[in-house]
């Protein structure tokens, strides 16, 4: 009689209690407005062509897939909050995101506390793996990874002896500028000047001539897409001739930083940069990709857009694998994720999917991968002319 | 206490502690929680901005403090955030007394100017140095270990409340509330009348950065991300002044009030008006100013005033 | 070598801080007002500049006497409608609504254009100039040149017009000036718009050179409370020079310190005049 009640009581109760049925949607939190609104927007792209392909194919677990999108407006506080609408309030069990490492190292505690899968399709900065949280995937390679491809690719030109890191203060910045001094360490490379800067700052020109003063033979810059333009431009007015100039990436890795008018236009010719992928590269299905994009928006696709692309496709996976849509399955799916894509094949080990690196460089207003050999499309130019002697 | 304020503070908080029993949402949970923060955080700039009449807008390096204390402390030493939230009030209470030494010397719009100064300064040295890991910023320890503890939390948050509640009702009140407000209706005067305006304000300001500083404590373990640009940036510092100006500063139950509608408000628009909440709030501090200086309070006594306790020759 | 470049590069920063900081010193002269919105109004000046540019092609080297004026009028309305019923109230209301005002500028501009970054792309503003072995930025120089330009102006007006005269009057002694036939009202409408001007076309200079979004504005407004301090409340000759020397320390610190370290020492010196001489260099009376 009392195991009766006990029970009756029970079922009454588990409506009441922390029961919760999740959506059957994936949430995704991207900077569409502010500073890194230019990722935010390769980033949408890539997701609207996944969310084509995907559809294409029967959608997920016999549906059409929908995404709910959250703008972090490039803020790491307002990415937290995100977590916080899209799994406290539409109850999303996997959510991809941020772009950025400021804003993706915050999110990281808010995922972990509600036990939903995040999966980072962007930030470089190695401490957003730091919690070793099962619940916490990675796609792109990580700084460690640009600064080891970048001293590789030196290495096969004749190693610098002396490095200057030019970089911005967030997450971005100081993990890559730490990554490369490991390296740089390793290599034997001096690190004649070491500067942050903040971002948004109308003049670098101080620092700049600073740098110039100790006449670095290489520069490893860490920046988004303004602060890059601002550098280039910068760099031409305070007579700054490495070399050879290198960078980790990002702003100086998309469409934008080529053009004149978003960004450093022909004082961004011969800059070197890590890229997680290039339209050129081999990995089957690039090529057309590529021109899908460029006919569907205008623009080629850069990296950024391609890592959303996929981080898509992996939990249209996963969940199909998983049969639901619940936090805990989906995880466990992701983790045993191993599908050829246009990234590259991929497969998360310890919660990081293993991601090559290419190198490449600005040259007549294009990008050409130069590193590794077997992706390589074009030789390296080099040395760098002088600001004086170019147009 | 005096009954009338007795029998209303009982029920409220009474209602607040039944929330977690029938409001099952996580995000309804979330908000009943930031209603609770920034009702500390009014009640505390209540003290100086609405009884002292000394606006303040530094006030978030007190919150900053508190944040990042139970942040570092667990860093370096491994303590623990109960521990980190003590320490964090200590640190706010020297930060308290050497900022108020500086500032409480000057009069009107430099005094305002000094404290943001103070509060900037603050925040640029989080900023900059490797110490608190620059714009990086640092993870802080959950108050409670299990996942999913925010209920608990919230409960934990609650005690701060009352605390801020009595303090600001005994304020009111007594001998130190009288002499608040004379130094805000004229300072020179209240010199006169053989008060210390500087130690008066300053017991205010500490009083004040305890609060404050706990509040950030709290937010800390509760949000887990914290960096110089979400615990000390000076739109929470106009943020308290606004809500304890919205709902009547220098009352008991204003900036509660005020964190309230402010905060569900917010959240209601943020539905429709991602974009537009900075708008609001400036719309809403340029009208409170312009037609509603005594704050929200002021309609709501006229008439509870009236209702409850008629003056005599009156019916 | 690198100290001299340090300093010019300082210096031409400089007078784009002295412009705006003038216009926030005409104002607390005149009003007794610190307003919290000055920046704001610089920001709007920005995207005035920039709209004007990319929908009119007007340039900004000349069209900042259009943004001035366009500003000069939007500062007489804000005064008209809102500053007008506090004044001669308590500094606390007239801190809070000036803040106020400042956070419905800011958030229209989020509501409108989002918070992305908008630039314009002058060839003048990329090119390089040298003097002697120093080199700079030639759109630097044309704000300088047209800021110190704007700065005599505001002296010579001040000081040889019928309308400046009033408006040193009412900044000496306000309630003495309406004795001398001087409607204070206006003349408080008319220095308000004029401070907003020079927001408003000093944010026109910076457009070419920087890039504007609705949070722009903040670090201006900071900067400019600590060179109005430093000059003295209220002194314009007191702003103007304040501006260049806060230019200067901020392109030393970058310099020799790092480039992080300039808003630090703006605070510092901002708290080190408030408390050893809070009358500035050239104010009057010490609050």
């Amino acid at each position: 009689m009392r195991s009766r009640i006990l029970i009756t009581g029970l079922l009454l109760v588990a409506p009441l209690a922390r029961g919760q049925s999740y959506s059957a949607k994936v949430g995704v939190i991207a900077p569409l407005t502010g500073a890194e609104q230019a990722f935010g927007a390769q980033h949408e792209r890539g997701y609207a062509m996944a969310l084509e392909d995907i559809n294409a194919k029967g959608g997920v677990l016999g549906k059409p897939l929908e995404i709910i999108k959250y703008d972090d407006q490039s803020k790491a506080d307002v990415a937290v909050q995100g977590a916080s609408k899209l799994v406290d309030q539409d109850k999303v069990p996997v959510v991809i995101g941020a772009y950025s490492s400021q804003s993706t190292l915050a999110l990281v505690p808010a995922m972990n506390k509600r036990q939903v899968p995040l999966v980072i399709p962007t930030a470089t900065a190695d401490n957003v793996m730091a919690s070793k949280s099962p619940w916490v995937f990675r796609v792109c390679g990580g700084a460690d990874d640009y600064a080891r491809a970048t001293v590789d690719f030196l290495k096969t030109i004749g190693l610098p002896k002396s490095l200057a890191l030019i970089y911005e203060n967030t997450n971005f910045g100081q993990a890559n500028a730490e990554s490369m001094r490991v390296q740089a360490k390793a290599a034997k490379m001096a690190i004649v000047a070491d500067e942050a800067y903040a971002q948004a700052a109308p003049s670098y020109t101080a620092m700049l001539q600073k740098v110039k003063e100790k006449n670095p033979e290489a520069i490893y810059f860490a920046s988004y897409l303004l602060d890059a333009t601002q550098l280039m431009k910068q760099s031409r007015q305070v007579g700054l001739n490495p070399k050879i100039y290198t960078s980790a990436g990002t702003g100086f890795a998309i469409p934008a930083f080529i053009s004149p008018e978003k960004g450093a236009g022909k004082d961004a010719e011969y800059t070197f940069s890590t890229q997680q992928w290039m339209p050129e590269s081999k990995w089957p299905g690039s090529r057309e990709f590529s021109d899908r994009v460029k006919a569907r928006f205008g623009e080629y696709p850069s990296y950024h857009a391609v890592q959303a692309y996929v981080s898509l496709l992996i939990v249209a996976d996963a969940v199909n694998r998983a049969g639901k849509w619940e936090p805990k399955a989906i995880r466990e799916a992701i983790a045993k994720v191993e599908i050829p894509s246009i990234f590259g094949p991929i497969k998360f080990v310890n919660q990081q999917n293993q991601h090559p690196i290419l190198i490449t460089q600005v040259q007549n207003g294009a990008f050409a991968i130069v590193a590794p050999a077997d992706q390589a499309t074009a030789k390296p130019i080099l040395p760098t002319p002088p600001w004086s002697a170019r147009p | 206490m005096t009954r009338s304020r007795w029998l209303p503070a009982v029920l409220f908080f009474a209602f607040l502690l039944s929330l977690p029993l029938w409001m099952r949402d996580a995000y309804l949970q979330q908000i009943a929680f930031r209603v609770v923060i920034f009702a500390i955080l009014g009640l505390a700039w209540n003290l100086v901005g609405g009884y002292a009449g000394q606006l303040s807008l530094g006030h978030v390096a007190y919150f900053g403090v508190g944040a990042y204390s139970v942040a570092l402390f667990n860093e370096r030493l491994g303590w623990n955030p109960w521990l980190g939230t003590l320490a964090g009030i200590g640190l706010a209470c020297v930060a308290a007394l050497i900022i108020g030494s500086l500032t409480f010397r000057l009069r009107g719009p430099y005094f305002a100017l000094s404290t943001i100064a103070a509060a900037e300064i603050i925040r640029l040295l989080a900023l900059n140095l490797s110490f608190t890991h620059g714009a990086i910023g640092m993870i802080a320890p959950g108050l409670f270990d299990e996942p999913n503890s925010d209920r608990k939390t919230y409960l934990a948050s609650i005690p701060l409340l009352a605390l801020a509640f009595l303090l600001t009702a005994w304020t009111h009140d007594s001998r130190f509330g009288y002499s608040l407000r004379a130094i805000r209706e004229n300072e020179d005067t209240a010199m006169a009348v053989g008060i210390d305006p500087a130690r008066e304000k300053l017991k205010a300001l500490l009083l004040s950065a305890v609060l404050v500083a706990a509040a950030g404590s709290l937010y800390a373990s509760v949000f887990q991300f914290i960096g110089p640009d979400s615990v000390l940036a000076i739109d929470m510092s106009v943020q308290m002044a606004l809500i304890a100006m919205l709902g009547g500063a220098g009352t008991v139950w204003g900036p509660i009030i005020g964190s309230v509608v402010l905060t569900v408000a917010a959240e209601g628009l943020k539905a429709y008006l991602e974009r537009a909440h900075l708008l609001v709030y400036g719309l809403l501090l340029v009208m409170v100013v312009l037609f509603l200086p005594g704050g929200l309070v002021s309609i709501f006594k006229q008439r509870w005033f009236r209702r409850l306790r008629p003056r005599a020759g009156t019916t | 070598m690198a100290t001299l470049q340090a300093i010019l590069n300082g210096l031409l920063v400089g007078g784009i801080y002295a412009l705006i900081a003038m216009g926030m010193a005409l104002v607390f002269g005149v009003m007794r007002l610190v307003n919290f919105a000055h920046a704001s109004f610089l920001m709007v000046g920005m995207y005035v500049a920039f709209f004007g540019y990319t929908l009119l092609k007007i340039n900004p080297y000349w069209g900042f006497v259009l943004v001035g004026g366009a500003l000069a009028l939007f500062g007489l309305g804000v005064y008209w409608t809102l500053i007008r019923r506090v004044m001669g109230q308590s500094d606390f209301l007239q801190i809070l609504l000036t803040e106020g005002i400042s956070l419905c500028l800011v958030g229209a501009a989020q509501l409108l254009f989002t918070g992305d970054y908008r630039s314009i792309n002058l060839p003048l503003a990329n090119r390089t100039a040298n003097l002697g072995p120093l080199n700079f930025n030639v759109a630097y120089a044309v704000s300088f040149a047209i800021a110190i330009f704007g700065a005599t102006s505001m002296f010579l007006y001040m000081r040889y017009t019928e309308m400046g005269r009033a408006i040193r009057a009412v900044a000496q002694n306000p309630g003495v000036a309406p004795l001398m036939g001087i409607r204070v009202q206006w003349v408080n409408g008319i220095s308000f718009a004029f401070g907003v001007a020079c927001a408003g076309a000093a944010g026109a200079l910076l457009l070419p050179i920087f890039y504007v979004n609705p949070t722009i504005g903040g670090p201006y407004n900071l900067k400019s409370f600590v060179i109005v301090v430093l000059g003295g409340m209220g002194s314009l000759e007191g702003a103007a020079l304040g501006g260049l020397i806060l230019g200067v320390t901020e392109g030393l610190t970058a310099y020799y310190w790092e480039d992080s370290y300039t808003q630090v020492v703006d605070f510092v010196l901002f708290l080190a005049v408030l408390l050893l001489r809070p009358q500035g260099l050239f104010g009057r009376k010490a609050p």
